[in-house]
């Protein structure tokens, strides 16, 4: 697993630049990542509590920029919680703590001078029921920009409005139809929506928590289509209990496992990390090879 | 720890079905090449034609197991180690129907032989290299099955004797001199030398084949059975 | 070994009917079935049935056939000024002619009241003196006649209609019987023995709910009577209900869903809240007449603003009500607004706190209007209870008999249930008719709210 050493630097998370990325030494080399730069966010140690009960341990994870990265794992194996915590929507979990450190661009999230509300609109989220506002098309996607702040004109945000939406692949479909309510959308185009929507606020990353499970063949491919478009961009992070789609849209993916320790309680841990095709391949771990090969307890 | 559960159990149960299928396809492949050299050392025409007919079936098995692994393909999304062993079989369902094809022509040298003068030079080289190349099918065969790398890099350290007879082979057939039936029946024995030495590359074939399918790595073996990446010229 | 061959090895579909058996089974099942619809549909009808028994007694009690006695008949009075009976009615008589009946009529008292409620003439006195006048006038207790303009022809007609003609019910009868055998008992006021007994009795239909009785105010007298002053004092409690418990109660609900940490002490808060819901009314009457009626006596009763005079200079005002009936349904709207609150599904919760909003950008914009159906039914319901509340504001002091309408929220009051109670607990039989109809004017107001309900609902929930 990647760790690297990363210098901290105090400020606004939101005006740090990407390209002033410090050089990492590395300390514990594997091939395919000690030469890749430390990640648009890093995890080192990461353990998710809620309450006294360890959902998932000791994550070290480096997520690339302008890559899709994708986090599997059988259920319980706490894939969605690390997500949820990349962008500090775990907060809202009563009981809810986060150990080790998650840092973004080298600044830690978890930092008590913090905010919250600054994290998530450079780390965007996509949920993997489609939630838009029951409010028009227009609306949907212009609030966000407007609560953080958006300075410019009207016409101006009908462009933004248009951009968002022209990025999301949902343009065409929607432009004559902007004040109708987001639900007269089909499911596809509601998905569609609501990554627009996240896009809008111009972040980072943007995280995706099973963006496709809910929807039909047809809208799940065109929504993989839709990030392989965004990762030019955006960073993606997504969680997919599906494998196959991991294989096809992701770059790297990340495998969790849930263990029974000697208390028995099940905690998962991240068992391996590396390129997508070695991973399903040739995965160096034989607890992956039994997962992608059916075989699991 | 509890045991796992296969959750593909039926797609595994295919898939190791087409591994006997293929397997056997060298199997019978190993017979053959047996069966061939005895026949073309003892001008028999009987056994000669038995290969052939063998042949035809490992050629029409040859579209079977093509059909078969196509089909598991689109009805599963073979991966890891599962993939591995798709993409293998696929490939040494060539390498053992040529193995076959070589046998096959063996015999039809042995066929056209028949009844002319044999030179016994040229008879002992060719049961030599009959013997080195059965145990290299062999040994492939068998590292495949029980996974064994070392004995898979083998290989290659058993080939190079069947390359250097085969490639000796030519002056044997120049000595022979000026009668002509004698140098007809020589020439064609080129040929089977020539055969011989394809069936053992395809064994080397096969072992690097396994090695891929243990270890994940792609690569071509050097003499020393050693994988080394990049251009092999052997043919 | 997989769990379906261990089945195999007993077989159980023996065990299971089949055939006529299953038949039979199926007949079994249906047959309970309609057993329990037939049981709901009987409980329906008993229910429906118990509110169709309600309404039919009331509308029965508020119209009705009536023996009308007139203490004085107008054909006199009109005699009595100069005009022939024959042609004209007491509405032909002229302004002054009815003045002059009332004086004729009249004690001094009640002319000298009914002039300091509201003068006659604009230039002269009719029973009161000039020197009387102008000293009560110049009082810090002036009466409402000395700056009011003067009464109208119609004011004055109805003047001596109540207290000169006087007409009075001698005997009602219910609604029904009045339809269907009016003759009967058109004949039987006309016989000889009842007009012995009551004599100059005339038969007449009455509609106890009619336009006067909702207009006119309270008065001692049943055929008089209206509910003017009782309807303006609900409304006017009910308004000072809504505009304290609405956004006190829905800002709490809030807070304790949105804000507030699942710790033990807002545990304890929401259990609190869920207890006084369910606290008799009457004891928040007693909270109300302690704390606002006498503690904070001087705000209530509106004198540290110079309000009111001697007379309403106690905290028995409409506000101390409004507060009260808005404590007493505070709990409710809190819940209901807090389940309304709770069905707006997370996943818009999330959306919002996902694209950098905070916590109240995301409920004043898109949890709050979602979930306004439902606060605003709960609200409505919970005020529509208010409007019937009785014994909390007998404790607050509504005032039993008033005639004057409220003024402000430091008025003395009356409310519609209060009226209504008043007057079922009198023996008189007309009594029980204007309770009749009072009460379904409270009925009617409460379908109002209701309706209001139905539609601000709607229609927050379709601009969704």
């Amino acid at each position: 697993m990647m760790t690297g050493e990363i210098r901290t630097t105090e400020g606004d998370i939101s005006e740090r630049s990407r390209s002033d990325q410090p050089a990492p030494t590395d300390e514990q080399g594997t091939a395919a990542e000690s030469t890749a730069p430390p990640g648009v966010i890093v995890t080192e140690d990461m353990s998710v509590y809620y309450g006294k009960f360890r959902a998932v341990a000791d994550v070290s994870l480096s997520f690339a920029t302008n890559e899709i990265s994708a986090l599997i794992g059988p259920s319980g194996c706490g894939k969605s919680t690390v997500l949820r915590s990349l962008n500090r929507m775990n907060d809202l979990v009563p009981g809810a703590r986060v150990e080790g450190s998650v840092r973004y661009h080298g600044d830690e999230i978890y930092d008590k001078d913090v905010d919250p509300v600054e994290v998530r609109r450079k780390i965007g989220m996509v949920f993997q029921k489609p939630n838009p506002f029951p409010k028009s098309i227009f609306e949907n996607i212009s609030w966000g920009a407007r609560i953080n702040g958006f300075r410019g004109s009207k016409s101006e945000m009908s462009d933004l409005v248009q951009e968002a939406l022209e990025s999301a692949a949902l343009w065409d479909e929607v432009k004559d139809k902007l004040q109708e309510s987001g639900y007269s959308l089909s499911g596809g185009q509601q998905q569609r929506l609501c990554i627009a929507r996240a896009i809008a606020t111009k972040p980072d990353v943007i995280l995706m928590d099973e963006p496709a499970s809910s929807l039909d063949p047809i809208a799940t491919l065109r929504i993989e289509e839709l990030m392989l478009e965004l990762k030019n961009d955006y960073s993606i992070i997504i969680v997919t209990h599906n494998m196959q789609q991991a294989a096809r849209v992701s770059d790297r993916t990340a495998f969790f496992n849930v263990k029974l320790n000697d208390q028995g309680m099940r905690t998962g841990r991240l068992v391996e990390y590396t390129e997508t095709s070695q991973l399903f391949t040739s995965p160096t771990v034989q607890e992956t090879e039994d997962y992608i090969t059916g075989r699991f307890g | 720890m509890t045991e796992a559960h296969d959750s593909l159990l039926h797609y595994h149960r295919d898939l190791e079905e087409l591994e006997r299928t293929v397997l056997g396809m060298a199997n019978q492949a190993e017979k053959m090449a047996g069966m061939a050299v005895e026949a073309v050392t003892t001008d028999n025409v009987e056994l000669a034609r038995e290969v052939v007919s063998l042949f035809d079936e490992v050629h029409a098995k040859h579209l079977d197991v093509h059909r078969a692994w196509t089909e598991l393909l689109v009805r599963n999304q073979p991966l890891g180690s599962d993939l591995r062993k798709m993409t293998v079989l696929l490939q040494l369902n060539v390498t053992f129907e040529r193995m076959a094809a070589q046998c096959s022509n063996i015999s039809k040298i042995a066929i056209a032989n028949t009844g002319l003068p044999m030179v016994e030079n040229i008879v002992e080289k060719v049961l030599e290299m009959g013997d080195l190349v059965r145990p290299m099918v062999r040994v492939s065969i068998n590292s495949y099955i029980r996974k064994d790398l070392d004995e898979a890099r083998l290989l290659p350290a058993m080939d190079e004797p069947v390359d250097r007879l085969n490639a000796n082979m030519y002056k044997e057939v120049v000595s022979v001199g000026g009668h002509p039936e004698m140098l007809e029946w020589a020439t064609k024995m080129l040929m089977v030398s020539r055969a011989l030495e394809r069936i053992g590359d395809q064994a080397v074939d096969f072992a690097e084949q396994t090695a891929f399918l243990i270890t994940g790595e792609r690569a071509w073996f050097d003499e020393a059975g050693l994988s080394k990446a990049g251009d092999g010229d052997d043919g | 070994m997989s769990p379906r061959l261990a089945l195999q090895e007993k077989d159980y579909s023996d065990l299971f009917p089949e055939g006529e058996d299953l038949q039979r089974q199926i007949g079994g099942r249906r047959r309970r079935e309609g057993l329990a619809r037939i049981f709901f549909m009987v409980v329906l009808i008993v229910a429906i049935g118990a509110l169709a028994t309600l309404l039919y007694t009331i509308i029965n009690a508020a119209f009705g056939m009536t023996a009308i006695v007139n203490t004085v008949e107008p054909d006199t009075i009109v005699a009595e000024m100069g005009h022939d009976p024959e042609e004209s009615g007491l509405s032909d008589l002229s302004y002054d002619e009815l003045v002059m009946v009332l004086e004729n009529s009249v004690t001094n008292n009640v002319g000298r009241r009914l002039e300091r409620d509201q003068r006659f003439y604009e230039d002269r006195l009719v029973f009161e003196n000039e020197t009387t006048w102008a000293q009560i006038c110049a009082s810090s207790q002036a009466p409402t006649g000395c700056d009011a303009a003067p009464r109208d022809k119609a004011g004055v007609l109805q003047l001596v209609n109540e207290r000169v003609v006087e007409p009075d019910v001698v005997e009602t009868w219910e609604l029904i019987p009045s339809l269907l055998e009016r003759e009967v008992i058109e004949a039987e006021i006309l016989s000889a023995e009842f007009q012995a007994a009551h004599p100059g009795a005339r038969p007449e239909f009455r509609a106890w709910l009619n336009w006067q009785f909702v207009t006119s105010p309270q008065s001692p007298n049943p055929e008089t009577a209206g509910v003017r002053t009782a309807i303006l004092g609900s409304l006017w409690v009910i308004a000072i209900t809504v505009i304290f418990a609405f956004p006190v109660g829905v800002g709490a609900a809030i807070y304790l869903e949105e804000f507030a940490r699942p710790n033990r002490i807002n545990q304890l808060i929401q259990t609190n809240i869920n207890n006084l819901a369910g606290v008799p009314s009457i004891i928040y009457g007693m909270l109300g007449l302690a704390i606002l009626v006498r503690v904070l006596e001087p705000i209530t009763s509106g004198s540290f603003l110079g309000e009111g005079g001697s007379a309403t200079e106690n905290g028995r005002t409409i506000i101390s009500a409004g507060v009260t009936l808005g404590l007493l349904i505070l709990p409710v709207i809190i819940i209901a607004s807090q389940e309304a609150l709770r069905a707006v599904p997370n996943s818009m919760r999330a959306a919002g706190l996902a694209l950098g909003a905070t916590k109240w950008q995301t409920i004043r914009k898109h949890i709050l209007p979602a979930a306004i159906p439902g606060v605003l039914t709960g609200s409505i319901l919970a005020t529509a209870r208010a409007l019937g509340e009785t014994a909390p504001l007998v404790v607050v002091g509504a005032s039993t008999f008033i005639i004057t309408d409220p003024s402000g929220p430091f008025s003395k009051f009356t409310v519609l249930p209060i009226q209504i109670f008043q007057w079922t607990s009198r023996p008189q039989d007309e009594f029980r008719n204007i309770a009749a109809a009072a009460i379904l004017v409270l009925l009617i107001l409460l379908v109002v709210m209701n309706a209001t309900a139905v539609f601000l609902r709607n229609r927050y929930s379709r601009s969704n």
